[in-house]
């Protein structure tokens, strides 16, 4: 089987909605508090895009992530709203069901590779374990294919590496790996939750480099999880910004670090002179990050906004959509 | 300091919380305060002198006789009562005697460090190679018989456990922060050992302990049971059931009720201890990660 | 570092350990308060007898003399003669310990077997109903003293049902009678290998099932099962596995035990004779054949989880 040649997805259905989340909520049931992880977000993801979700640490991002995996596990819980996936709504199909979806469909990939890569499996073992499972690959088909698909990621010499350990490979190598195995069935999003923060930023951008190239041939669309505005500028086709749980701004790469319309976008970009290099989780912006457990009334946003007036305080802006096509959830733009 | 002390207090409760929401636990701790109550008022709740022919042998459970009476015609309930008293003396005692060679071993190993952590260790590791009842065995049958010796050849021998939970204590509080600053104001080392480590290695050292109990009465029963212990006529629940299994076809009885008596009481040492334990650790009682 | 440096330094270090070990069989019998000679005669012990023992045995001279001189009787396989039957030891011990074996191994492989699924159902539902039962139920096991256990399962397989011998070694190895005599100590000691390694085995497996890997594994779209059984396991087992060696210190505790309940004639009943008997020679033999046994399991152990553990195998070769 051929794992490059895209098969022509990207031309003509750009505009096409592959994943479609509808009031999205999560909760994490703790002792005696209810964290409101998410707390009903829309989004669109199209066919072949690469969109960025992007916000400090604790927005959600992750949670967000998880629950389209449908892999958010006891005390938390997927309480409301849909996840539409060509057409199927993920949050009602069985267990059984989800799980033909993940590592076939919809796969993921994460922020550090030395933790999510089981340390006593061969990685040419872990690469196959997808192909075996969705499509019955076994023995030498496996290992060619797997060999294939390490070429792809770039990983040189495959044939010496393919009964590697983990530790016997570098920190960029092994995030490779856990590409690799990701695409092995040509899925149709990747999600990749933060997939450079643990690698030093010369692999960083070699990643992401892979990462689009990848794309580009495979014609997947792909969720790129990241609190890096540069990687955002760099990367994505459209962004959301999310905060407190909540999306808050919806649009193109271009307009929404252009032009923000959201104060909280404009904020992040201004606590950022350059967009280029942090390393460091976003924290600038004066105030504390919600709580999860007590939120704020009305915008999340409000404590810590320079514009806050009396209804931001009562209500909560609903994300609406403005003339030139961006979403934004404010008072101020309705 | 008030902050510290404060935390540890929220500490405390908290683990008094996770320990007291423990149902197994408490069950644990119901066990051992009925155990030792039987054993404190023994004389008041024995019908008989526990030593003292009462009757004919091998009779069944009676109102007379409770459990029945014994091989030779004692009173089998009385001898079960009086065996709570010995039972939990020698795991008491055995168990203090363990901490009293353990744990200053320990701590000295850990804090010092360097020839004499080595030469500890090393000890540990020889004693380690020996099962815990065969050294037992071997010093209660040149000490001889008797609830003394028996505590003795416990101790003696079961002090490893507690040297090296003690020596990690040691070992992870002396790079602690305030133990620096200690030293720097020129506090002596018996006196930061006493003052800070101690304390810290509380919690620690009592759910080891609390199992050493545990294990100290399986040993004292399995002494008595070999005939290296407490020897008859002095009531003890391990010299019981080796009588019965000369008796395994003439009285069922006879083989039950002691069992059920060492069960309970090592259990619940066991109960408790582990109860403890996750009290304790603050690392088992954070919930899982998603 | 390669295997193989590993496995010489690994020995060399327990070079030290086992000399420690003799000097602890050796001192415990020496030192201690009394006089071996009188101690051997027991209660009936006269002043002739000692006398001649002393001379015999010489204990009159310098403790580190008899020591050097024990020591090379030990290293040349020499225990010297039994003071209860005027044998050599050396048959009588090996013979003992082939049979310790023969009860021994099955019970100990049995143990760990049974041990999977207690830990592994307690870890899927952490804290759930099931997962309180059967931690519960390795406390019990754990807490029943097993020469409690042999004496039920002799009152009820033996005397009640009459299905099992009493006691004692029957048959020829690999008779059905043989087999027979080995259930009842077998299981007796497989209960409290099980309850012991099934509750490492939970914790290993609760602290790898929160590990990151586990969801690589399940964003792959491996069942929980699969999950189990090609991820988790392989990774609980090792740190499991290194609890092994400090177990089998524990089960072979058992075992003296339960060969005396069972009569079955073993390293451990020939300790507790010769203990019973006083015969000295024999007991310091069977001392040390144990502790050399523990110490043989734990390298075995130690090497082989080397040899398991990749990280290990390969060390040298990291971030190529
Ligand atoms: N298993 C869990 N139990 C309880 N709360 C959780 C759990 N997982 C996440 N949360 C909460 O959900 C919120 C969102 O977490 P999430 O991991 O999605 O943040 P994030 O945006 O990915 O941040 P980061 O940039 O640090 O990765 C946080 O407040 C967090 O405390
Ligand atoms: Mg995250």
């Amino acid at each position: 089987m051929g794992l490059t040649g895209g098969d022509g997805v990207r031309d003509g259905d750009l505009q096409e909605s592959i994943l479609g989340l509808e009031n999205l909520r999560t909760c994490f049931y703790t002792q005696g508090a209810v964290v409101r992880a998410v707390d009903g977000i829309s989004l669109e993801i199209r066919s072949g895009e690469i969109f960025g979700l992007v916000g400090e640490s604790g927005s959600g991002k992750s949670v967000t992530a998880l629950s389209i995996m449908r892999l958010i596990s006891s005390p938390g819980e997927i309480t409301e709203g849909r996840i539409i996936f060509r057409g199927v709504d993920l949050v009602e199909l069985s267990e059984e069901e989800m799980r033909r979806v993940r590592g076939d469909k919809i796969s993921m990939i994460f922020q550090d590779p030395t933790a999510f890569l089981n340390p006593i499996m061969k990685v040419g073992k872990q690469i196959a374990e997808p192909l075996t499972l969705h499509r019955g690959l076994g023995g030498s088909a496996a290992r060619s294919t797997v060999l294939e698909l390490m070429g792809l990621v770039g990983i040189p010499d495959p044939e010496q590496r393919i009964d590697d350990y983990p530790h016997q490979l570098s920190g960029g190598m092994r995030q490779r790996i856990l590409i690799a195995s990701a695409l092995a069935c040509q899925p149709d999003i990747l999600i990749a939750d933060e997939p450079t923060t643990a690698l030093d930023v010369t692999i960083q951008a070699q990643i992401l480099d892979l990462l689009r190239e990848l794309q580009r041939e495979l014609g997947s669309s792909i969720l790129l999880i990241t609190h890096d505005l540069g990687v955002i500028a760099e990367m994505c086709d459209r962004v959301a910004v999310m905060y407190g749980g909540h999306i808050m701004e919806v649009a193109e790469t271009e307009s929404v670090l252009g032009a923000p319309q959201h104060p909280y976008t404009a904020a992040l970009l201004e606590s950022l002179p350059q967009l280029s290099q942090s390393k460091e989780r976003l924290q600038v912006i004066p105030g504390n990050v919600p709580s999860a457990v007590t939120p704020p009334p009305g915008c999340r946003f409000h404590p810590r906004c320079s514009y806050t007036e009396a209804v931001c305080i009562e209500k909560m802006p609903s994300l609406v959509q403005l003339a030139d096509g961006r979403q934004v959830a404010c008072h101020r733009c309705i | 300091m008030v902050a510290r002390l404060k935390s540890r207090l929220d500490q405390l409760v908290q683990s008094y919380r996770t320990f007291a929401t423990s149902r197994i636990a408490l069950l644990g701790l119901v066990f051992i305060v009925f155990l030792s109550l039987v054993g404190i008022f023994a004389p008041i709740l024995a019908p008989y002198d526990p030593t003292k022919l009462v009757d004919t042998r091998l009779l069944p459970p009676s109102r007379e006789y409770l459990f029945g009476t014994d091989h030779i015609g004692r009173d089998v309930f009385s001898r079960i009562v009086y065996g709570a008293r010995v039972s939990l003396i020698a795991g008491f005692g055995a168990q203090l005697l363990s901490l009293a060679i353990g744990m200053p071993l320990g701590l000295i190993a850990g804090f010092f460090g360097g020839r004499v952590d080595h030469l500890v260790m090393r000890t540990v590791d020889v004693f380690m190679s020996f099962p815990y009842i065969l050294l037992a065995l071997l010093l209660a049958s040149i000490l001889g018989p008797g609830l003394r010796n028996v505590i003795l050849a416990l101790g003696i021998t079961g002090w490893t456990s507690m040297c090296r939970i003690a020596r990690v204590q040691a070992l992870s509080v002396r790079e602690a922060a305030f133990v620096e600053s200690c030293r720097a104001i020129g506090a002596s080392d018996v006196r930061i050992i006493a003052r800070h480590i101690l304390p810290n290695s509380l919690a620690p050292i009592t759910v080891v302990a609390t199992l050493g109990i545990a294990s100290a009465i399986t040993g004292e029963a399995a002494l008595s049971f070999l005939g290296m212990g407490i020897k008859p006529p002095e009531p003890s629940w391990g010299s019981m059931l080796s009588e019965a299994k000369l008796y395994l076809y003439a009285s069922v009885t006879l083989g039950i009720f002691p069992g059920i008596a060492i069960m309970m009481a090592v259990l619940g040492f066991n109960l408790v201890g582990d109860g403890l334990r996750d009290a304790l650790d603050p690392r088992l009682r954070r919930r899982a990660l998603g | 570092m390669n295997m193989m440096d590993y496995v010489v330094s690994r020995v060399l270090q327990g070079i030290p350990l086992l000399f420690g070990i003799t000097i602890v069989i050796f001192v415990v019998l020496m030192v201690l308060p009394g006089d071996p000679a009188r101690l051997i005669q027991g209660e009936h012990a006269t002043p002739e007898m000692t006398a001649y023992l002393t001379e015999k045995w010489g204990l009159d001279q310098p403790l580190h003399i008899r020591y050097v001189r024990w020591l090379s009787g030990v290293l040349r396989l020499d225990f010297g003669r039994s003071l209860w039957t005027n044998r050599p030891i050396l048959p009588t011990v090996i013979s003992h310990l082939a049979n310790s074996l023969l009860l021994g191994i099955p019970a100990i492989i049995g143990g760990a077997l049974l041990a999977i699924p207690i830990g592994v159902i307690s870890a899927i539902k952490p804290n759930s109903k099931t997962d309180s039962l059967s931690r519960l139920a390795a406390l019990v096991g754990l807490s029943i003293p097993i020469f409690w256990t042999g004496l039920l399962m002799q009152l009820f397989f033996s005397v009640r049902l009459g299905v099992l011998p009493v006691s004692g070694m029957a048959g020829t190895l690999f008779s059905v009678e043989r087999i027979q005599s080995l259930i009842l100590p077998v299981v007796a000691v497989v209960i409290v290998g099980a309850a012991m390694d099934g509750r490492v085995l939970r914790s290993s497996m609760l602290e790898v099932i929160n590990k990151e890997f586990i969801l690589t594994a399940r964003a792959k779209g491996l069942s929980m099962r699969e999950v189990l059984r090609t991820h988790a396991l392989p990774n609980a087992i090792l740190p499991f596995f290194t609890m092994m060696g400090l177990h089998m210190r524990m089960v072979l505790g058992g075992l003296v035990v339960v060969e005396a309940v069972f009569a079955w004639p073993g390293i451990g009943l020939l300790f507790w004779q010769s203990v019973s008997n006083r015969d000295y020679p024999t007991v310091q033999a069977c001392a040390l054949v144990v502790a050399t046994g523990v110490f043989l399991v734990n390298l075995l152990v130690d090497i082989t989880y080397a040899y398991l553990d990749p990280r290990i195998r390969f060390a040298g070769t990291e971030g190529r």
